[in-house]
């Protein structure tokens, strides 16, 4: 049976190869040609979808003769995380990678591209695949057989045993892989020298696609790592979650470009570079994480892919470079910028924030790696570094992003500016005012919450006057708010992403500036206070499976001196690991949460140790995290067809 | 059993790769000019709504509103121009859908206190109330 995934996915090489040739070839006016390698992708599909059904079934009937299933499953594992184990290890995370990007390039084919740009686009995923498939076929092959077979596996790493799990890897996997599409579009644009703008709605649309992925692939692994983790935090500026934050940042800033070009003309080489370097950081993500080049909590095992991706991002820069060096006179500007108080600057501007953010977030991740080849020493940059420069630009994004949508095309105009920003800036002082009364003393956590005011203010006032102008024409409220957000989904799905944005920025500011911590070893009976919670240490209690031991302690809360509920915070020793796992407690309310880690106990005196933190505002990270994935479904949900265009 | 598998996916794969070039190669479809054309002229007619409702809102000032709304409207023409010659089972339809949009653009009033655009079965002006009535066409 293993031998029919090996076999497709060798056959799925000389497909590629023979689609790659084909288009290519087809794009000096042979159809013939370019309907081959359509059929060729479409075949790509079917060959990696059998391959992956078969690893999945080897999974399913723990066939521990593959050596990929019995690293990463066991026995005794529920259905649910043997499944997840598919994507465990370097070998099936790119076999998934490669079935995303077969199936995104079936969906691109079925929408039917311009004419003229399906070579190339076919091209760029044929080479894509071409490598995937070779990396697969002689470097991390999932199908290798061992000489024997195992009586178990060894089983996934408890600390993967998490609903995250299932979602974080295969969501970020997507994203990663789906940027391969709106780059294939941005090639085929150079290739073809093509002067319009018939590139930008799909490169945007599928932008957006795969944005959403990656969005939300690091909101899990965020959410994971509070979760799972239990050093109550979420976000430690590791370099693989760097990797998969880099690449949203740009995709984000060419979202905005975009719209300029659209609509003015303006930025065409800029929103080029921005998409190549776009899907050039998701595969130097893939290399970061596969090269062991950084360290990082996410080791998957030093191997030579991390090579053989730094081989192929040399050749796709190398490439895309020289078309659009080929094609810089035919990306001319149509028009100038024209004041520096308009909605034109103000989107390159944020542009710009964007792009550095990224940029030191790419110095700070790779510097380490650099000073180590240099002088040989190794050194590492901790939060503080990212923090420290990202933390004012973030803020200046999110002030920008709520002028941007409110300010005047070409030239804000004082009435304009009146009109607009009068209301949202009363808003934020009389928040201002309120949170010092409310004593409030950090000025950098008061900014914050000013600037997040002002945006909330901005885009409420927005909505307020599209909803009372279709009021006007005789809507009720209710009709007018749905209609308006239906009739005009890129723009009011984009500002219930803002919306969800500045949620998380609360649940940052709050967690990072007014985070309490203590920790106490407590005897059965004794309590300790953190904030104005006091945790009283009940009992201990041992539970024991087939496979692991659950260990968790019993906690009375009280807040404020009443009763809160009882929280058990617990370590999970797994029969296969030796380390145990913490299983943290929280408990969730949206001014903040309480979050409890059993740290380690005596057995026999009963003393157990204890770790606690409070986390204000933490709630609101999530919430906003359900925002924006709303919010970019809307604005992603396509437009009617005309009936006969269907037909 | 396996080899049997992979001998068959092998041959469908070489059939069905293989396929497109042994047909006479197809002539670039009209229907696709058509496609190409309608998507256009949709992306055109949402910016010009788009265009108007920023107007509405007070993020344009009338002499820019105008401006791009000419320049947006002339290319929506020439794109409903050249759909203007269609393959004759479309005639009808497509017919029909210019007169209808020629309508809309023909019919939009503008108030004459304010000059902020009117809907044709508007009374009063949604800007600054003023009777819409006696206003040209």
């Amino acid at each position: 049976m293993a031998d029919l995934g090996y076999f497709s996915l060798a056959l799925a090489l000389v497909v590629a190869l023979f689609s790659l040739l084909s288009a290519l070839l087809g794009a000096r006016g042979r159809p013939e040609l370019v309907a081959a390698a359509r059929n060729g992708t479409f075949a790509l599909l079917g060959l990696i979808s059998v391959a992956s059904a078969v690893l999945a079934y080897a999974f399913l009937s723990h066939d521990f003769n593959l050596e990929y299933v019995a690293n990463y499953s066991a026995k005794g594992m529920s259905t649910f995380y043997t499944l997840a184990a598919f994507w465990a290890g370097n070998e099936g995370s790119l076999l998934f990678w490669s079935w995303v990007l077969a199936l995104m390039a079936a969906i691109v084919l079925w929408q039917k591209p311009r004419r003229d740009f399906l070579p190339y686009i076919l091209a760029v995923v044929a080479v894509n695949q071409a490598f995937f498939l070779l990396l697969m076929l002689f470097v991390a092959n999932p199908f290798v057989r061992l000489i024997f077979t195992p009586a178990d596996g060894i089983g996934l790493n408890p600390l993967l045993e998490n609903p995250g799990m299932l979602f974080h890897p295969i969501t970020l996997l997507a994203g990663y892989a789906g940027f391969t599409i709106p780059f294939a579009f941005a090639i085929a644009h150079l290739a073809t020298g093509q002067v319009g703008e018939e590139w930008l709605r799909p490169a945007r649309r599928y932008t957006l696609v795969a944005w959403l992925f990656l969005g939300v692939g690091n909101l899990l692994g965020a959410w994971w790592a509070y979760v799972e983790l239990g050093w109550g935090g979420y976000w430690a500026w590791d370099a693989v979650e760097n990797a998969g934050l880099m690449p949203w940042l740009t995709a984000t800033a060419f979202l905005h470009s975009a719209m300029i070009q659209k609509r003015r003309g303006m930025l065409k080489v800029w929103n080029m570079v921005l998409i190549i370097i776009t899907f050039n950081l998701c595969l130097f993500g893939t290399f970061l994480t596969r090269s062991g080049v950084v360290s990082s909590i996410h080791t998957f095992g030093i191997s030579s892919l991390g090579r053989l991706f730094l081989g192929f991002i040399f050749l796709s820069l190398f490439v895309s470079v020289f078309l659009l060096y080929q094609r810089l006179p035919s990306l001319k500007s149509e028009d100038k910028l024209g004041s520096l108080v308009s909605r034109e600057s103000t989107f390159l501007i944020n542009n710009l924030l964007l792009v550095a953010i990224a940029f030191a977030t790419f110095l700070g991740t790779i510097y380490p790696a650099i000073y180590e080849a240099v002088r040989g020493v190794k050194v590492t940059v901790g939060p503080s570094f990212f923090n420290q420069v990202n933390g004012p630009i973030f803020l200046l994004f999110l002030l920008l992003m709520g002028i941007c949508p409110i300010i005047g095309w070409r030239r804000a105009t004082p009435r304009n500016l009146l009109r607009n920003f009068l209301i949202p800036a009363t808003t934020a002082v009389l928040v201002l005012v309120l949170l010092i009364v409310l004593r409030v003393k950090t000025w950098y956590a008061l900014i914050g919450f000013g600037v997040c005011a002002f945006v909330l203010a901005t885009i409420i006032l927005e909505w307020f006057r599209g909803v009372r102008a279709r009021h006007r024409k005789g809507e009720n409220y209710f009709a007018a708010f749905f209609r308006l957000l239906w009739g005009n989904r890129p723009r009011y799905g984009g500002y219930i992403v803002h919306v969800g944005i500045i949620l998380l920025a609360l649940g940052v500011i709050g967690s990072s500036f007014y985070k309490v911590e203590a920790e106490a070893s407590l005897n059965p009976g004794e309590s300790f206070q953190i904030g104005k919670y006091t945790l009283t240490y009940e009992s201990m209690n041992d539970k024991a499976t087939a496979n692991k031991e659950v260990v968790s302690a019993t906690v009375q809360v009280l807040n404020g001196g009443k009763p809160a509920g009882v929280l058990t915070p617990a370590q999970t020793f797994q029969v296969n690991y030796q380390n145990p796992v913490s299983e943290v407690a929280i408990r969730s309310t949206p001014l903040e949460d309480l979050y409890i880690i059993l740290m380690g106990w005596d057995k026999i005196g009963g003393v157990a140790a204890f770790k606690a933190f409070v986390n204000p505002l933490m709630v609101w990270m999530w919430i906003g995290g359900v925002l924006f994935i709303l919010g970019t479904v809307i604005a992603i949900w396509p437009e009617r067809k005309p009936a006969h265009v269907q037909a | 059993m396996t080899w049997l598998v992979a001998s068959l996916l092998f041959l469908a794969v070489v059939a069905y790769m293989t396929y497109p070039l042994l047909r006479p190669p197809q002539k670039r479809g009209e229907e696709e000019r058509e496609r190409e054309l309608l998507s256009r002229k949709e992306a055109l007619l949402s910016t010009i709504k788009e265009l108007q409702f920023n107007y509405e809102l007070g993020n344009l000032s009338p002499e820019e509103h105008r401006e791009l709304e000419g320049k947006y409207e002339a290319r929506a023409l020439s794109v409903l121009r050249e759909l203007d010659h269609p393959s004759p089972s479309r005639e009808g339809e497509v017919e029909r859908e210019i007169a209808a949009l020629r309508r809309v653009i023909k019919e939009r009033r503008f108030c004459s206190r304010c000059g902020v655009p009117a809907d044709p079965q508007d009374s009063f002006c949604s800007r600054c109330g003023a009777s819409l009535k006696g206003e040209k066409t």
